[in-house]
């Protein structure tokens, strides 16, 4: 008691409080300054900071001509806070009205205890805008980007389509991903109390760079063309499928590919896997008839034959190791152009037999048989069905040459095709021209690229000179015509091999050529795989969409008539 | 007399450090305002540039064709003349009924 009555005692005491409460302070500022320094640190920049990420608009993909195929949208998606949002009664049909929906159903489903109802979706900016300019709290509007297809159907299997994070799944959209996507920016800015953006204290500031432009082969004309005249082909013999492939023979260019089923990739909920499938690339089918060019050229190319050399073709019925081959009609002794022009199996049998297995077999790699072409690669591209010599049977030596036991893809097939037009010279099959920035200065250049030379330019023009013949009035695909042009080209009726055997009812009817023969411009293939009905000949029904299409193209590439008389126009005496 | 130089000085240094802070603070907000209605008006022209390649989109234009009755290029006959010789090449039908 003394003691605390002292005043010194006293003073003492309050010291040594003082000193504990200060020591106190400091240990605990010592523990939050510098053993918790990091964690504060991070709290109290996540406060006042925050990192907005940029993103970067995906590159549109543009055909030759510069037209649209495949472009990003900026969309926004509306969303009310149910909870703060004011007089529902009066506002929600302002809302449904800026959006064009039922003021009824809008009211229906709102739930004031519910927060962020989705409203609207994929909403244009300026629908946004008018939203905006009603200054409603509980409004909230987030920005999306939305990749949108033009042309909706068109060309799709190659165009491909994205998923919702903008990766590219299928087509062009997947092969030129690292292109198209671009590198998202990045943003520091530093928020007050009401997390609003200081901005004079902004921080790192880095742009997005925006995806690159693709541009393709294609010509959205004549993908146009394709597409109206496979459309009315489809209507015509409710085929299980068909394909038309244009492509310039001499460069290796596409310039249409369309397939049916097909799909619209702005319609991602109506798209089934079946229609997705680019079949051009990924199912292979007995190519029939049309794999006798084939054939054709390797015993050309190889002083076997010529086409004037005579061939017995044992009038339709001809037995080889044990097995009966038939013509479609009894022919007798033709020579090389005429089996051609009439497509006998039994002739091109002979021939098959003369070139030989080894010969034969290296002919049809050369043609690009048995090796995908690699347009889109990594996309399911098939290899086809080609075996080597030492897997066929003893009839195979008569069955390949006329395209029985392989398989190709529609592409192997018109790829092999104009390889006769490019004389000789096999081209890789090209879809990506160029790609360039947003502001049009070009990045990549892709150049057209020769595989090898097949045959020589000699034995290509005779090929061809036989394959005009096949058009003419005499020949299987005489209804291929086209008016003033020369056509080059071959019919296929492929039976399809169902259950072990090669069926009776089941055909794919194909025709391929190209034009004008004496200077090919363009090379095109229609395949109609299972038509329905009675006509299911190459000749009858993938020939005459062939002339249909290649009249538009004619017209379209501005190409000159070859075989027109150009006599002066007589000018009347006055 | 020295120290009211200085002090007046210093309050004019810190009148003027306040004035230029407040503008550069203008400045950032005039700016981010301005960026924002740049993205707006980019967003819109991505959205215009889409309208017009639907309006050109082939499909849409087949279709306005045959709204209007209009007869299309490929039906039409085209005529090439060859200035050297005075030919005149013929193509492509003429649609029944239709003047040329």
């Amino acid at each position: 008691m003394n003691f605390l009555a002292d005043f010194r005692g006293r003073a003492l005491l309050v010291t040594v409080g003082l000193s504990f409460g200060f020591t106190l302070v400091s240990l605990r500022l010592v523990q939050l300054q510098l053993i918790n320094h990091d964690k504060y640190e991070e709290m109290a920049i996540e406060n006042h900071w925050k990192r907005i990420e940029m993103p970067a608009v995906r590159g549109s993909i543009l055909d030759s001509s510069g037209n649209v195929l495949a472009c990003t949208r900026v969309l926004q998606e509306v969303r009310i806070d149910g909870k703060v949002f004011p007089d529902p009664s009066v506002n929600l049909p302002k809302i449904a009205q800026i959006l064009n929906l039922s003021a009824d159903d809008l009211a229906k489903n709102f739930d004031p205890e519910k927060r962020y109802q989705l409203i609207a979706n994929d909403i244009p900016n300026d629908v946004a805008s008018q939203l905006k300019d009603l200054k409603l709290s509980g409004l909230v509007f987030n920005e999306k980007q939305v990749r949108s297809y033009p042309n909706n159907a068109h060309a799709s299997h190659l165009i491909g389509f994205v998923d919702g994070e903008q990766t590219g799944l299928a087509g062009v959209e997947k092969a030129m991903n690292k292109d198209l996507h671009g590198t998202p920016g990045e943003r520091w800015i530093e928020k007050d109390a009401r997390r609003r953006e200081i901005a004079a204290y902004r921080g790192k500031d880095q742009p997005p760079r925006d995806g690159y432009n693709v541009s393709l082969t294609i010509d959205l004309t004549i993908q146009h063309i394709v597409e109206d005249e496979l459309d009315k082909l489809v209507t015509k013999y409710q085929p299980s499928a068909a394909f038309v492939i244009a492509m310039r023979p001499k460069t290796g260019e596409i310039l249409a590919l369309a397939n049916r089923p097909t799909f619209d990739p702005n319609r991602r909920d109506e798209m089934t896997v079946s229609s997705m499938r680019n079949r051009c690339l990924t199912d292979m089918f007995e190519p029939g008839s049309i794999f006798k060019i084939v054939t054709m050229a390797g015993a050309i190319n190889e002083h076997l034959v010529t086409l004037d050399t005579p061939i017995f073709c044992e009038n339709g019925k001809y037995f080889y190791a044990g097995r009966w081959l038939h013509d479609h009609e009894a022919l007798g002794t033709l020579n090389v152009e005429q089996i051609l022009a009439h497509s006998s199996n039994i002739g091109f049998a002979k021939l098959g037999e003369a070139l030989g297995e080894d010969r034969l077999y290296q002919y049809a790699v050369d043609f690009g048989f048995g090796q995908p072409t690699g347009v889109l690669p990594g996309q399911g591209e098939s290899f086809g069905l080609l075996r080597p010599p030492s897997r066929w049977s003893k009839v195979s030596i008569t069955r390949i040459p006329m395209g029985q036991e392989v398989a190709a893809t529609p592409l192997q097939m018109i790829n092999a095709l104009c390889a006769i037009a490019n004389r000789g010279r096999l081209m890789a099959p090209q879809l990506i021209k160029q790609v360039s920035d947003s502001d049009g200065r070009v990045v990549k250049v892709y150049h057209p690229r020769v595989i090898r030379q097949i045959i020589t330019p000699e034995t290509a023009s005779l090929v061809s000179k036989a394959l005009v013949s096949v058009v003419s009035e005499e020949g299987t695909g005489k209804n291929a015509a086209i008016k003033d042009l020369t056509v080059a080209g071959k019919t296929g009726t492929a039976q399809k091999f169902v259950d072990g055997a090669y069926s009776h009812e089941k055909y794919t009817a194909s025709f391929m050529g190209y034009f004008p023969e004496e200077d090919p411009q363009v090379a095109i293939l229609v395949m109609v795989d299972e038509p329905q009905g009675k006509q299911f000949y190459g000749g009858e029904v993938a020939a005459p969409a062939f002339s249909e299409i290649g009249t538009q193209i004619a017209q379209c590439l501005n190409l000159q008539p070859s075989n027109v008389s150009t006599e002066p126009v007589q000018r009347a005496a006055l | 007399m020295t120290w009211i130089l200085i002090g007046l000085a210093m309050a004019g240094l810190g009148l003027g450090y306040i004035l230029y802070k407040n503008h550069i603070i203008q400045v950032a907000q005039e700016n981010t305002r301005l960026e924002l209605e740049l993205k707006n008006v980019v967003n819109r022209n991505i959205q215009l540039r889409y309208d017009i390649d639907k309006l050109k989109a082939p499909q849409e234009l087949q279709r306005k064709i045959q709204s209007m009755g209009l007869v299309k290029i490929t039906e039409l006959k085209v005529y090439t003349m060859d200035n050297l010789s005075g030919t005149r090449i013929a193509r492509g039908p003429l649609p029944e009924g239709k003047l040329r």
